[in-house]
């Protein structure tokens, strides 16, 4: 596959769109709803690291990304995940 | 090398902060929803910029917060403006907080004592999904290509990983970092710990990301998962995911860590949404320092993040991409960008980058192609080629 037909795929944009609205909410949510965020997101990377390990590594940037806003919305710190 | 220091004229500090004063009165004064209000603040935030451009500071917390109601006098208000001006230009000559090896340990100790209360505030979460399994299809050095014995003798893996980031060191201090970045990198040395599984495990269940390292911004502090074995990991993945935590440090004491820029337009960028970049462009460099002293490591982390990066490194050159990488200064790459492929494109660039690393490539491949640009030196590249694999695409 390259990397045009990749990103048009239904999974591909399927997963942009959820990653999109964590995002977003992430923006405004409180403790208790960054955690749910937090449960939410790390329960869909998990299911596609184990069903499709090459398509979540597509995202495994902007998993870690949400991770980082997480880390920050509920420490009031930054860090660098890797 | 960039990250010289710059002082900043406390005279001309006071010029834009009185500019926007002097707006933000003027639009108290107009009547409801007047055009002029509009222009006046713009005209001073445009003088503030205008300070930007020509010190390299960063406006943050302006007039962006602009809200205008009718008030029973008929007159506008607005929203109290702040803004305040910082040199970035230099980076962080020593973090803030700056740790000794105990004051690391310490750190890391109370970094889990917090993620701890965070999960035991959430009971209900998810539990972790830690997996310690050798997968073949684990991508990216990041996967953890071990099992652990129950009684986790990471300790004596330690020893081993400690010489790899002496030897790092030495290779970004002797040539890489230029003079003054390699003088802070020196000055304020990073301190690694190495931590057990029950520390990453811990931060995944309250953060929800496994990871195999860490760096904490404003510290010289970086943790590693000790248990890194050279067994069943190369000297090439270790080297590299060393390399990878040594260059957030000194990025971040270069200012890389605040990407900036002024496109050919004359607007300034900057933010968070460019934090995807910064993280493919330390992988890129990660990689290329490893390379370049004769070892290649198994994946690439972060594989469409470099892809994209390094088309932008085949179109503006290695050593240009890496001083802005280092400062956060991407004005020349804006400006080389945008001769050979248009104005705005630079811009496009970034924008769909914040969201989707590989749309970007295609963009800029798409833009290349159209600028007749020759890809073939970039796609030969062993570490495009080895993303793409890891990716598992073809093109």
């Amino acid at each position: 596959m390259n990397v045009s037909d990749l990103i048009k795929s239904s999974a591909y944009q399927d997963a942009q769109k959820k990653i999109a609205s964590w995002n977003e909410q992430l923006k405004t949510a409180d403790n208790k709803g960054t955690a749910q965020i937090c449960d939410e997101f790390k329960n869909f990377f998990s299911q596609l690291k184990k069903a499709k390990p090459q398509l979540y590594s597509v995202f495994r940037g902007q998993h870690k990304q949400l991770s980082e806003a997480v880390y920050e919305k509920l420490s009031g710190k930054k860090i660098t995940l890797d | 090398m960039g990250g010289a220091e710059k002082s900043v004229d406390p005279e001309k500090i006071q010029r834009a902060e009185a500019a926007v004063t002097a707006a933000t009165e003027h639009a108290r004064k107009l009547p409801f929803a007047s055009p002029g209000v509009a222009s006046s603040v713009s005209k001073a935030f445009n003088a503030t910029l205008d300070l930007v451009k020509e010190h390299g500071m960063k406006v943050t917390a302006t007039l962006l917060d602009l809200s205008l109601s009718r008030s029973s006098n008929n007159t506008t208000t607005s929203t109290k403006k702040l803004v305040q001006l910082e040199d970035v230009s230099s980076g962080h000559e020593v973090p803030p907080f700056v740790m000794t090896r105990k004051g690391a340990e310490e750190h890391s100790e109370a970094l889990t004592t917090e993620a701890e209360m965070v999960i035991a505030r959430n009971p209900s979460r998810v539990s972790s999904e830690l997996s310690y399994e050798t997968s073949s299809s684990d991508m990216g050095f990041f996967d953890r290509n071990y099992s652990i014995p129950e009684n986790d003798p990471g300790s004596s893996f330690v020893s081993r990983l400690v010489s790899e980031a002496e030897l790092v060191s030495g290779w970004l201090v002797d040539s890489y970092l230029g003079d003054v970045i390699s003088d802070r990198f020196k000055k304020t040395p990073p301190v690694i710990t190495f931590e057990p599984i029950s520390f990453f495990d811990a931060q995944e269940k309250a953060y929800g990301y496994l990871a195999v390292g860490f760096y904490f911004p404003d510290t010289n502090h970086i943790a590693l998962d000790r248990n890194l074995d050279a067994t069943q990991n190369s000297i090439a993945d270790t080297s590299n995911l060393i390399a990878h935590e040594y260059l957030h440090y000194a990025a971040y004491l270069g200012g890389g860590t605040e990407i900036r820029f002024t496109d050919s337009e004359g607007n300034y960028h900057s933010g968070e949404n460019m934090n995807l970049s910064h993280e493919g462009l330390t992988e890129l460099h990660a990689q290329n320092l490893v390379h370049s002293h004769g070892m290649s490591p198994s994946h690439v982390s972060y594989a469409p993040e470099v892809l994209s990066i390094s088309l932008l490194q085949h179109i503006v050159g290695k050593e240009v991409l890496k001083e802005a990488y280092l400062t956060g200064n991407f004005t020349k790459i804006a400006e080389l960008v945008d001769e050979k492929l248009g104005n705005g494109t630079f811009t496009e660039f970034m924008y769909i980058f914040s969201s989707s690393p590989l749309d970007a490539l295609v963009f800029l491949q798409n833009y290349g192609a159209s600028a007749k640009i020759d890809l073939s030196a970039w796609a030969e590249n062993p570490i495009v080629r080895q993303a793409k694999k890891d990716l598992g695409v073809t093109e």
